[in-house]
């Protein structure tokens, strides 16, 4: 009995020793999420994850992340004694789920960890600090501005995420440097932030106590500028130290320079979730995208032909034989040429929306056909999410994914590539004639194009590759006062767009959180190897300014906030109930010196009262004829966006505004 | 072994022309397809699977009762359903299904043209001339496939039925006996239109008519074939 003792414990021993020189060789896996465990609900968030390998490596490893209503799943390879950091962008929900991460290797769970998140809600304003000393703008916590409505605010220390990519910078609204060496900065990471800016988003720099190192690197060439203005967005010198200043001095730039995207993200903010949801109704193209080419049928049918042949042959006398096996093998080849079909057909199909303006943004829905169990494709895209279907898997770090069944797929993507501009110009006159060149900067032929000039649609038809055309039109503003299925129904009646265009030009209409008004609209249909894409091509138009400023109705949108939920989408229009309050913000044009303005709207029935704010003396004025004379219009306009207050009960058409004025001189317009 | 390919020149004739005719037409409607030029269409091509497979079918039962039954006849028959195989197939590859559905109206069309055979052989076997026995197998097939359609429309009219696709739940199952109506609600469910009855009515209209021919071809064997004796 002892010694059976005796044994028992020996291996015991031997079995935990053996145990504990094996833990010291433990593969760890380490994980954070967001800005340091803050996680924006409802929008893509920074994932970074780091696995350490002990004595053992990983071969066939998997990282697998599961979230409330995601799943990701990442092949890696790493050696032994040695650690990898992975850098994913995943969606959060909401505040109740996990983000759960497991390690496996050869099909064999290894480490796995539950990431914990603090939840920010979407529509709290995240304010980026670079700075060396990061907590003396903690202040900036308390900041509350004048016209805009703004909930919480959360400060994130932007130098413990330099690494953060296009898309997770979208999270912040907006930036600010100070006592920070600018040159600092990465490559990467400044480009991404000149990006960020170009989109129509603000940073405010500090221009006094350490301009020595803020207005290095990157921001250099704001020594001799008054304010950098970059595509949509600015890059605003203040000239106070940011650390000290006044609430009141920062609200007034913060108010004044405000863009479409700053106000659409403190209003209504963007959520991944939504957009996603509403590209399901453009699934019903995709299939037939997938749908074998007619090169297959032709193929078929030709064989049918010798089909007939075969049969013929075999009428013959003493020829029966030759009649029953072709019958047979004629059978067994088109059995064999279907299940070889995706040889021909396109397993890939892509259906997006692809905005060319400051760099090429692009959305849409892939859609793939597995042909096999566990069929592979590379879709090549920034961003990918599966409709949280189980059958699946996407792996965000190869752009691919993994269909494990004989299904068609749905894969929502989104894409920020290239840096460049390729916003088009055009010049307008008093007279209101638009006039210049546009270009179709694409190599492949765009279908049914248009222009969509704010209330003004040009129709133009077939672009040929690299074709330029010259533009003269007046603006006979043939989409005036129109709700938005009037709106969607004389566009597409102009252009004589077909279902499928329509389709997806109502998508960009409503679903877009930054549209253009003023735009080049035309379609492609592009057949790849194995991929088929159909896109709908925005390309942005500004209008080239040398003295005067000109802005035609309709091209300035309003950010619409209201008081009541509403379910529906209202773009162009509004109907208010009792008691209903409806605010309008216009993003005013910070490069000139706004002479006059104009407003007209249609009230559709009811009565309406409608208000203007004089940021002058802070109150609400109603609206008529002598409001925006000469002088008066500045009380409105100059401190920030034009605000509009819409009470009583009725339908409008939500009031158009119009522009003229001087440029500024002497600042850098890029 | 050799002799089970082999078929009389008037079968094999019949079996041509049932693959000409199936040519010419499906020619006909993929040239219709490809000047509509609609390549979006997702109904075009769905639709005409659901035809095509009526048309077979129908094809299928006029041109059978001119058949010869031979030896190793079952087999003969299985080829005949067979020839029009690949024409199902390229439908299938089109509309993006799976080629296991294309089996479905291959078993319907076999057993169909099977009962039509077996009462012929009965007949035969009976020493009716050949004008009755084309005239009764007419009769037969026009009862089953085209009459019960007009009962079966009497009925959806005389109930008031709401009826929302062919396999639904307030049709009675008896109607499901008329090929026609199996194979185009089974090409219809394959398409997606909702299936309330799942393979009930290919399951009664399988077991229905095998048991029928087996009945008739039971028949025949325990008395003396009328064909042989001549």
């Amino acid at each position: 009995m002892k010694k059976l003792v005796g044994i028992g414990l020996l291996i015991f021993i031997i079995l935990s020793s053996w145990g504990i020189s094996y833990g010291s060789g433990e593969t760890r896996i380490t994980g954070i999420i967001g800005f340091g465990g803050k996680v924006k609900l409802k929008s893509v968030n920074p994932l970074k994850i780091t696995v350490s390998t002990g004595n053992s490596g990983i071969d066939e490893g998997i990282i697998r992340i599961e979230t409330e209503n995601r799943k990701y799943y990442e092949p890696v390879k790493i050696d032994d004694n040695s650690e990898k950091v992975y850098y994913f962008s995943i969606p959060i929900p909401d505040s109740e789920g996990k983000i759960k991460v497991t390690l496996e290797n050869k099909g064999k769970k290894i480490n796995s960890v539950e990431i914990p998140f603090e939840p920010i809600s979407e529509k709290t304003t995240v304010l980026g600090i670079l700075s060396d000393e990061p907590e003396r703008l903690n202040y900036l916590s308390q900041l509350k501005l004048n016209f805009i409505p703004m909930e919480d605010i959360e400060i994130v220390d932007l130098t413990k995420y330099l690494s953060l990519n296009e898309e997770e910078l979208e999270n912040l609204d907006m930036v600010f440097i100070e006592n920070y060496n600018s040159e600092q900065l990465p490559e990467e990471f400044g480009q991404n932030l000149i990006q960020w800016v170009k989109r129509g988003h603000n940073i405010f720099i500090g221009n006094k106590t350490y301009k020595y190192k803020t207005l290095t690197g990157i921001f250099k060439n704001l020594n001799q500028e008054e304010i950098w203005h970059l595509g949509e967005g600015n890059v605003v010198p203040v000239n106070e130290n940011l650390e000290t200043i006044s609430l009141d001095n920062i609200k007034e730039s913060i108010e004044k320079y405000a863009t479409y995207l700053n106000l659409n993200d403190l209003i209504k903010p963007e959520n991944i979730f939504n957009r996603e949801n509403e590209w399901k109704n453009m699934f019903f193209i995709g299939n037939s995208l997938l749908k074998p080419s007619y090169n297959l049928v032709y193929i078929f049918l030709s064989l049918l032909i010798v089909y007939l042949i075969f049969l013929i042959i075999g009428l013959g006398e003493k020829r029966g034989k030759i009649f029953g096996i072709s019958i047979g093998a004629f059978s067994l080849i088109f059995l064999i040429a279907f299940f070889r079909e995706n040889i021909y057909g396109s397993n890939v199909g892509k259906v997006e929306i692809k905005e060319y303006g400051e760099g090429v943004f692009s959305t849409g829905v892939a859609y793939v056909k597995g042909t096999k169990e566990n069929s592979e494709f590379q879709l090549n895209d920034g961003f990918l999410d599966g409709y949280g279907e189980d059958n699946i898997h996407v792996m965000p770090l190869n752009q691919k994914v993994l269909a494990l069944k004989k299904e068609v797929y749905h894969i929502f993507f989104q894409n920020r590539d290239e840096k460049e501009s390729y916003v088009q110009k055009l010049s307008i006159d008093e007279n209101s004639i638009v006039s210049g060149e546009i270009q179709n900067i694409l190599p492949y032929d765009l279908d049914n194009s248009f222009i969509i000039i704010g209330d003004t649609v040009i129709n133009i038809g077939t672009l040929n590759g690299k074709q330029k055309l010259d533009i003269k039109y007046r603006l006979d503003e043939n989409l005036k006062n129109t709700g938005d299925f009037n709106y969607l129904d004389k566009v597409s009646t102009a252009v004589k767009l077909d279902d499928e265009e329509k389709q997806l030009f109502e998508q960009y209409y409503y679903a877009e959180s930054n549209p253009k008004n003023c735009c080049l609209i035309g379609f492609s249909t592009i057949k790849d190897k194995d991929e088929k894409t159909y896109t709908m091509n925005v390309f942005q138009i500004d209008f080239e300014e040398k003295e005067h400023l000109n802005i035609p109705f309709g091209v300035i949108r309003p950010v619409k906030n209201y008081t009541k939920y509403s379910e529906d989408k209202y773009i162009r229009e509004y109907t208010l109930e009792e008691g209903e309050e409806l605010l309008l913000y216009y993003p005013m044009p910070v490069r000139g010196d706004i002479e006059s303005l104009n407003l007209r709207a249609k009230i559709d029935y009811g009565s309406l009262k409608i208000e203007a704010l004089n940021q002058k003396d802070k109150k609400w004025e109603e609206l008529s004829s002598q409001l925006f004379q000469s002088d008066r219009v500045k009380n409105f306009t100059e401190n920030g966006p034009l605000t509009i207050k819409i009470t009583g009960k009725g339908r409008i058409m939500l009031p158009q505004i119009s522009l003229r004025g001087k440029l500024k001189s002497g600042e850098n317009n890029e | 072994m050799n002799n089970f390919l082999e078929m009389s020149k008037k079968n094999r004739e019949l079996i041509f022309s049932y693959v000409l005719i199936n040519t010419i037409v499906l020619l006909g409607c993929f040239f219709m397809i490809i000047l509509t030029d609609n390549s979006y269409e997702e109904d075009l091509t769905g639709k005409m699977y659901l035809y095509y497979s009526i048309f077979q079918l129908i094809l299928n039962s006029i041109l059978i009762t001119l058949w010869e039954w031979e030896k190793k006849g079952f087999f003969h028959i299985a080829m005949f359903t067979l020839s029009s195989f690949p024409h199902t197939i390229l439908l299938l590859s089109v509309n993006n299904m799976s080629g296991l559905y294309g089996l479905f109206p291959l078993i319907i069309q076999y057993i169909w043209a099977m009962v039509i055979i077996s009462i012929k052989n009965m007949m035969m076997y009976k020493g009716k001339s050949d004008f009755h026995i084309q005239l009764i197998l007419k009769i037969f097939i026009c009862t089953v496939i085209i009459f019960s359609l007009i009962f079966f429309y009497y009925y959806y009219e005389y109930r008031n039925l709401v009826i929302v696709s062919i396999f639904d739940r307030r049709i009675p199952l008896v109607f499901f006996l008329n090929p026609v109506m199996t194979s185009a609600g089974t090409a219809a469910s394959q398409l997606g239109q909702p299936n309330y009855l799942g393979y009930k009515p290919l399951g009664i209209f399988c077991i229905f008519w095998i048991s029928i021919s087996f009945g008739i071809n039971i028949l025949i064997k325990h008395g003396r074939l009328c064909y042989e004796k001549k």
